[in-house]
This record gives structure tokens, C-alpha cells and sequence, in this order.
């Protein structure tokens, strides 16, 4: 048992900190790893990133416009990020209303001494984590089966690494933003999340430069930090010269404004969640089901 | 017998589907966050797709394309979520029980969810057509009408008769319904040839996918609205007859499933666990 | 037409476990182990027994969602394997703490809407809804949405559904589960009152709740590990509980109290020595005998704190065949789940 003894308070915060995360990230993992059931991993890990992959490849080819050729990296790449915006940030949105609605365990956990958002963030993590399997599969077909130049010799593995922990980070940080709009909500929290993936999906450059929005969008896609991470990651893992969202900055500068902004993001999230509980506590919705 | 005369037969039958449909068109006029979720959630996901094909450079057409698709979708995701899953939600909540012992059987009460679904989805659908078109400028000009019309309807009735196959699949297949349901997503967007002609998946690949009912009507309905330009999988006629033979087929395997799912239910225990 | 509403004959029903950690090789349940009823119209007949008993899977065969392993059943004179069609148009069913519905229709259209299922015309059907409504006390509640509702009020609300066709046969699987005191008791009430006003009738409950039974039951089958271990009208299994009534005395401490079985027309005895007092439990062979002991008593100087007399209940049957209390058996289910 991970958490058999508790740890005072007093032993320190990053200790009962580490330790919350790390029963949380088990926790979260016992629910998610059924996807290393065969037929599971088959439908999220396979059939539906290559699904969304293929199509934006056979929209490549119906169009079939010279100069369009590099932005088959750009799609395999943003495909295979996604998923663990999808995990990391709607996941963690869906781990809490489930918890509140489905396992009913909300109340107890948020009423035992232990740092919540220590609890959200080791629920995120672990399911980020389901996601890399779905990235995984879509870098290897994406590299191997549709020829997208993703090569080993001009991989730039310490900047890729860095970019996606700066990801990660980003991702937790939006979605304990969405965690805090669930909080306050009931009937439609379980469709919340998926409002803002599918905002986020067209202004952050997922499958298309966000060179193509209309300003407005574009201006709104700069402050989010997935647009970077994204940019970065395809800096990071397709050779100079691909499509890029931000073709006039430099690989530092990509990954300069990622830093900037995760933290911003973090911060601002940190505030939020504050202020949601709160508010959610003193409305009496903390635990409310939406009996749906 | 009851002191209430009731009605058997057809009237019955019309009774019952206008029972179990009032639920959906009611939740249009009191649930009014599905302007919200059902209409902008999928235009923003439509609206992604138009921005790939401006990323490629693609002609205008394209964009008309992708808000069919985007269109044609909320209808697949109704016969799946709203159809397919339907029973198994029905299961979970304990109204299958009550649907099972009620003496108009099964059929007008899927029949009831088929058409508020439709009326549902319709409404939606109408919305993002008329959203994408004012954002984008596209512009419909539909050729030969009453040819339209009867495509749409005729795919609508095939692709509804699959789901109430799927909705007694799905009820055997029991905790994987939810599964089934999402391995349903993209690769069927894909097959169909949601957001690209369905000729570029290649002519066998294409007829392949053409079990699904609106493959084939996606793509009789482009050739009505773009004759000139979109590479045709078969002549509209011809696919038009084969969607009336997947709607007479789908009726078919829709009866042959509900009769089976019923039995082996009934003789399994699979619509409860509580004994 | 028959004139049994049910009748079955060495009914078996048996389920296959899924294969799981616990269970490799998976299994097979046997919830219904050869009952054989037989009910006539009329009657509100109750199926009593501990949870796991086999009472819902009994009914759920008998209302068409379940086929019989082997053996037979037939309901208002059809079999419930061949002539589903026809049982369906005569009977309704409610089940307790069912969350039925959908949560977005105010009561009165979820109950219009089961009401098309059945074939009633709109209006019949709404005045019907509205009548039984004020029956039930949930008039008032008629137009607010089935999500807001309290699980008692959603009871009660399931209970019109089941009564809306009017059916020859209505079951009650467990009605009252989790209501409770005053919603248990108006639904009793109204249960009770349907039948009074619907001669021939049927009523099949189950329950694992000995007063609901005694209190609403022409006749009740005692249900245990699927079978059917007694059937008979409350008061007759009362009667036949422990040989009747018995007394209850307690007195100041006994210090043992065999001798007091040496009065004549003591027929059993039970002493438990308290703090500073004994409890005994006597069965005589009539009422007349307590006179006897009662002296016995102040002969030896001990001085009697209480005297009540007891009539057996259907938990004392109960006891007498089963062997333990009914929760103790319901637990027994819960650490066997």
C-alpha cells in the first residue's frame, strides 16, 4: 500500500507533496491502464490517431499542391502531440467530474489532508502518460509507412526534451485551468473539456500553421502555450526547412516563449484554481452531481 | 383488461414512436447548451479542417467539402452516441427493462429515437451549414433537387436502420459499447470520406467503405452540388439505388439483431446482473 | 382464461459467471433452484426472502426479461418462454430504487411517454396520470423535472408508471427498497388500496421486509437459496412459528432457572441471566400455565420485573426454517458478494 502511513504536515511540503502525487499518479493509473487491454490499445492507440492522421494525408494528396509536400511532417507531428493534450488536459478535467460523479469519492479525497493540487496534478500525469503509446505509434507509422522526414541523424533530441517537458507543463497547467471551470459546473461539465480541446485544436496549430488565421486568431494563438510547444517539437523533431507556424523565429526563441508562457499559464492557473475552489466551497457545489 | 380502451397495431406503434422521441425534440427547446456544444463545439473542429485545406492552398470548393462533412457528422455521431450506444445507456439507467416488457416491443421505440434523433441532428445540422457558409462564403447550388432530396432521405433511412443494428450489437458487446463507439470515429470519418472525395481512397477501398451508408450518399450528394469538379466514385442513379439497397438490407439486419440480442438477453441474463 | 394469474412448475433458472482473477474458470449461479407456485387471480401474493434469494430473478422470468433453465412458467395462462406477447400486454412491473427515466421530462411526461408504450390515448392517459398522482400525494410535483426528484418521490413516480396501464398482473419487485418511513408507508397504502378496488387483480411482491409482507400479503412463500421453503398466509405460518405464542418474563437473577420448566405445562424454556436480572423465554402449552409459573416464581422470593406476552412473526418462521435472523442471511449474501 503506497500511502499506508501518512506523513505529518510538518515533515515538510515537498515530501507530502511528492507523496500525494505519487499515490495519485498510481491511483490514476489503475484506472487508465486498461488501454494495455489489446482491443483498448488497438481503438486509442492505433486505430484512432492514425485515423485522424490519415485523413489530414489523403486531404494532402486530393489537393496535391507542389510546395505543399512538407506539411506531412507538420501532420504527423501535431497528431502525435495531441493525444496528450487530449490525456494531459481534458483527462484531468474528466478524473475529477468522474470522481465526482461516477466514484463519489470527491468529497473524501478533498476532505483528507493532503495537498489537492498535488492529487490533480498526479491524476494528469498519469493520464498523459496513456498517451504515449498513441504518440509513439504515430511517429513510427508517420516515419515508416507514410515517409514523413522524421530522421534519427537530425533529431534534436536535447531540445525536444526540453520542449516537451515544458509541454507537459503547459498541458497541467491548462488543465487544472479547466479543472477549475469544472468545479464550479455540474449538468455540462462532462462536455466542458471538450469545448476547449476543440478551441484549442483550431487556434494552436495542430494540423495547420496558424499562419493561415485570420489575425484575430492568430493573436489569440501566440498567447496559448501549446501553439509554441507544438512549434517546438516540430523544430525539435523535423530537420530544418519543414513547415513551421513561426517561420521568421529562431529554435531559441520558440522555445524562450514556450518557457515564458508555461509559467504564465501555471501561475495563472494556480490563481484560478484558487479562486474556483473558493467560490466552489462557498456555493456548496464542491461535490454536486449533476444527476444526469 | 384495463378500464383505458388501447390502442394495438399501427396506431400503437405511431403512439409509442411519438412517445419516445418527444424526449429528444423536447431536450432541443430545454436544453438550450446544445447551441453550444452540439453546433459551435463541431464548427470549431469543422473550421480546423478548412484551415488545412488553406494551408495546402486548396481551391474553394474544398471548404464547401469540409462543411458538408462536418455537417454529415453530427448525423454519424447521433446514430452512434444517440442510436448505437443508446440501449446500453438505457441498460445502465434501467429503462431497457421497462422497453423490454412493454407490449409495443423494441422496434417503434428505436423508431421513436431514430426520428427525434433525426429532427435533433437536423436542426444542427442546418446550423452549421448556415454558420459555415456565412464565415466562409460558400455557396450551395444544388442540381437536380427531387435527386437530392431522395439521396438524403434515402441515406438518412440506411444509416439509421444501421444504427438499431448497432444498438443491439452494442448491447451484447456490453462495457465495449463505449469502445466501439469511439473505434467508430475517425477511421469511419476517414472511410466515408468526410473531409476529401471518397475516390482518393482508391475505387475498391471506396466501395468497401461504401457499407456505410453515407459514403455513398456524402458522395452523390457532391456530385449534386459540385458536378463539375468532384471526382465521382459512381454515378449518383447508381449509388442512389445501392443506399435504397443498404436501407432495405439494414432493416433487414436491424429486425434479424433486435430478435437475436432479445433472445440471447433473455436467455443469458445480459440485461441485468442483479439476481 | 386460467384462473391461475401464475403458476410455475420446477422453475430453474441458473446464470454463468465470467471468468476472472478470482474465478478462473468462471461458473454457474443457480438463483431460481426449482420453484413451483401457483397463484391465483386475485390474490397479492408475497415472495419474502434474505438478498441473493432468487426473488428478482424469479420475477424477471416471470415478466419475459429472463428464460427458464428448465422447467415451466405461465402467466395470466401463457408460458413466459413461447407467449411473450400476450403476458406483455398484461402486466406491469416496478422495481425498487429503479432510476428509470430520463431526467430532463417533468413527471407528467415521463409518465405520458411509458403511457404511449402501452397504446392509451394522450388524454385518458394524462387524466389517468393526474388522478393517480393525487393518490400517491405527487400532484403537486406533476411539472417538476424527473432529476429533481427525491428517490422517494421517484418511487412513487415508478409506482404510477407500473399502475398507469392497469394492469391484470402487477409486479413489485422490492417497492419500498430505500424509501423511507413515510414514503414506504403511503406506497403500502396505495398498494393495498389498488387491490381493494380492483377485485381480481394480481399482485406478485417480493421483499425482504417481514412487516411489508405481513402487513400487505394474502398469502407469502419464504424464499431461500432459490427455493421456495414454505408458502401459507401469514397468519397460518405464524401459527405454525414455534408452536404459537410466548411469554417473556423477567425477573429479578435466577442463578438458573431449569427448575421453573418443572411447572406443569412449561413446554420450553430459554434463561439469560442479565446485570442483576434474568430474561427467560417460555412457550406453554396454554396461557393458563403462566399463572403457574408466576407463583413458582414468588415461592422462591423472586420478584418479577416485566411480563409481556408475544406474538410470533414472520421473522420467528423465518428463524424456524431458515436456521438465522433475515439480515444475518442478507449479510451472508454481502460477504458472499
Amino acid at each position: 500500500m503506497l500511502a499506508s502511513s501518512r506523513v505529518s504536515p510538518s515533515l515538510g511540503g515537498a515530501r507530502h507533496w511528492w507523496r500525494t502525487l505519487r499515490v495519485a499518479y498510481w491511483l490514476g493509473w489503475q484506472i487508465e491502464s486498461n488501454w494495455t487491454d489489446p482491443f483498448l490499445f488497438f481503438v486509442y492507440s492505433i486505430a484512432r490517431p492514425l485515423g485522424s492522421v490519415l485523413i489530414l494525408v489523403f486531404m494532402y494528396y486530393v489537393v496535391g499542391r507542389a510546395g505543399a509536400a512538407g506539411l506531412l511532417g507538420f501532420f504527423v507531428v501535431g497528431t502525435a502531440c495531441w493525444p496528450f493534450v487530449v490525456q494531459g488536459m481534458m483527462g484531468t478535467a474528466w478524473s475529477l467530474i468522474s470522481d465526482r460523479e461516477h466514484w463519489k469519492t470527491l468529497r473524501y479525497v478533498y476532505t483528507s489532508p493532503i495537498p489537492f493540487r498535488a492529487y490533480l496534478i498526479g491524476r494528469a500525469l498519469a493520464q498523459s502518460t496513456t498517451a504515449v503509446s498513441a504518440a509513439a505509434v504515430t511517429l513510427v507509422v508517420g516515419r515508416w509507412v507514410l515517409g514523413a522526414p522524421l530522421h534519427v541523424a537530425t533529431i534534436h533530441f536535447p531540445y525536444t526534451l526540453v520542449a516537451f517537458a515544458l509541454g507537459i507543463a503547459s498541458v497541467l497547467a491548462l488543465g487544472l485551468m479547466v479543472v477549475s471551470a469544472a468545479i464550479l459546473i455540474s449538468g455540462e461539465a462532462w462536455r466542458m473539456p471538450e469545448g476547449v480541446g476543440a478551441a484549442l485544436y483550431l487556434i494552436s496549430g495542430a494540423v495547420f500553421p496558424v499562419s493561415v488565421l485570420p489575425p484575430v486568431l492568430r493573436t489569440l494563438a501566440q498567447g496559448v502555450p501549446l501553439t509554441w510547444w507544438l512549434e517546438a517539437m516540430r523544430r525539435g523533431l523535423l530537420p530544418p526547412g519543414a513547415v513551421t507556424s513561426f517561420p521568421q523565429m529562431t529554435d531559441r526563441q520558440v522555445l524562450g516563449w514556450l518557457a515564458v508562457l508555461a509559467a504564465v499559464w501555471m501561475v495563472l492557473a494556480w490563481t484560478a484554481f484558487t479562486l474556483a475552489e473558493r467560490r466552489a466551497r462557498d456555493r456548496g457545489v464542491l461535490d454536486r452531481e449533476s444527476a444526469f | 383488461m384495463s378500464d383505458i380502451p388501447r390502442a394495438t397495431g399501427l396506431t400503437r406503434v405511431l403512439r409509442a414512436s411519438r412517445g419516445r422521441s418527444y424526449p429528444r425534440i423536447i431536450g432541443l427547446f430545454r436544453e438550450r447548451s446544445w447551441l453550444f456544444y452540439d453546433t459551435v463545439l463541431p464548427l470549431l473542429g469543422t473550421i480546423a479542417f478548412v484551415y488545412v485545406y488553406k494551408a495546402l492552398g486548396a481551391p474553394d470548393r474544398f471548404v464547401g467539402y469540409v462543411i458538408m462533412g462536418g455537417a454529415a457528422m453530427g448525423f454519424w455521431m447521433n446514430v452512434m452516441w444517440s442510436m448505437a450506444a443508446q440501449f446500453y445507456w438505457d441498460k445502465q439507467g434501467g429503462n431497457l427493462e421497462l422497453y423490454l416488457v412493454s407490449p409495443c416491443g423494441l422496434v417503434p421505440i428505436l423508431l421513436g429515437m431514430s426520428v427525434g434523433g433525426f429532427a435533433n441532428t437536423l436542426m444542427r445540422t442546418v446550423a452549421i451549414v448556415v454558420v459555415g457558409a456565412v464565415l466562409f462564403h460558400v455557396t450551395y447550388v444544388i442540381h437536380q433537387l427531387p435527386v437530392f432530396v431522395a439521396v438524403f432521405a434515402v441515406g438518412i433511412i440506411a444509416l439509421y436502420g444501421l444504427g438499431i443494428t448497432f444498438a443491439s450489437l452494442f448491447l451484447l458487446w456490453g462495457r465495449e459499447a463505449w469502445h466501439m463507439a469511439n473505434l467508430l470515429m475517425e477511421p469511419v470519418f476517414l472511410g466515408t470520406g468526410f473531409y476529401f472525395p471518397v475516390r482518393a481512397l482508391g475505387f475498391w477501398v471506396a466501395i468497401g467503405t461504401s457499407i456505410i451508408p453515407l459514403t455513398l450518399a456524402l458522395d452523390a450528394l457532391r456530385q449534386l452540388l459540385f458536378p463539375e469538379t468532384h471526382p465521382a466514385l459512381l454515378p449518383v442513379r447508381i449509388e442512389l439505388a445501392i443506399l435504397g439497397g443498404l436501407a432495405v438490407l439494414f432493416a433487414f439486419t436491424a429486425r434479424l439483431s433486435l430478435r437475436k440480442m432479445e433472445f440471447l438477453a433473455r436467455r443469458e441474463g445480459r440485461l441485468s446482473l442483479r439476481f | 382464461m386460467s384462473t391461475l394469474a401464475i403458476e410455475t412448475r420446477d422453475l430453474v433458472r441458473t446464470y454463468r459467471t465470467r471468468k476472472s482473477a478470482q474465478n478462473p474458470s468462471g461458473g454457474t449461479v443457480v438463483a431460481v433452484d426449482g420453484i413451483t407456485l401457483q397463484i391465483p387471480r386475485g390474490e397479492l401474493f408475497g415472495l419474502l426472502g434474505p438478498n441473493g434469494a432468487g426473488k428478482t430473478t424469479a420475477i424477471k422470468v416471470l415478466v419475459t426479461l429472463l428464460l427458464p433453465t428448465s422447467g415451466s412458467a405461465r402467466v395470466a395462462g401463457f408460458d413466459v418462454a413461447r407467449e411473450t406477447q400476450q403476458i406483455r400486454e398484461r402486466i406491469s412491473m416496478v422495481s425498487g430504487g429503479e432510476s428509470s427515466g430520463y431526467g430532463l421530462l417533468t413527471v407528467r411526461e415521463q409518465l405520458w411517454m411509458f403511457s404511449q408504450f402501452y397504446g392509451l390515448p394522450s388524454r385518458a392517459a394524462l387524466g389517468r396520470i393526474d388522478e393517480l398522482l393525487k393518490v400517491v400525494g405527487l400532484f403537486e410535483e406533476r411539472h417538476r423535472r424527473v432529476s429533481a426528484l427525491s428517490s422517494g418521490m421517484r418511487q412513487k413516480m415508478n409506482l404510477v408508471r407500473g399502475l398507469l396501464p392497469d394492469p391484470e398482473i402487477l409486479f413489485l419487485d422490492e417497492p419500498t427498497l430505500g424509501l423511507d418511513v413515510g414514503a414506504a408507508r403511503d406506497v403500502r397504502a396505495y398498494i393495498r388500496e389498488w387491490v381493494r378496488q380492483r377485485p381480481g387483480r394480481t399482485i406478485l411482491l417480493t421483499t425482504h421486509y417481514m412487516h411489508e409482507a405481513e402487513e400487505l400479503c394474502d398469502r407469502v412463500a419464504i424464499i431461500h437459496k432459490g427455493a421456495v421453503v414454505v408458502t401459507d398466509t401469514p397468519a397460518a405460518l405464524r401459527h405454525r412459528a414455534a408452536g404459537g405464542s410466548y411469554f417473556i418474563l423477567t425477573t429479578s437473577l435466577l442463578d438458573g432457572a431449569t427448575w421453573l420448566g418443572q411447572v406443569p405445562g412449561v413446554q420450553r424454556i430459554d434463561a439469560r441471566d442479565g446485570d442483576g436480572s434474568t430474561e427467560v423465554r417460555l412457550e406453554l402449552a396454554d396461557d393458563g400455565v403462566i399463572a403457574g409459573v408466576v407463583k413458582a416464581l414468588a415461592d422462591r422470593d423472586r420478584r418479577i420485573l416485566s411480563l409481556r406476552k408475544v406474538e410470533p412473526s414472520l421473522e420467528d418462521v423465518f428463524v424456524q426454517i431458515v436456521g438465522r435472523r433475515l439480515e444475518e442471511a442478507d449479510e451472508a449474501v454481502g460477504r458472499r458478494e
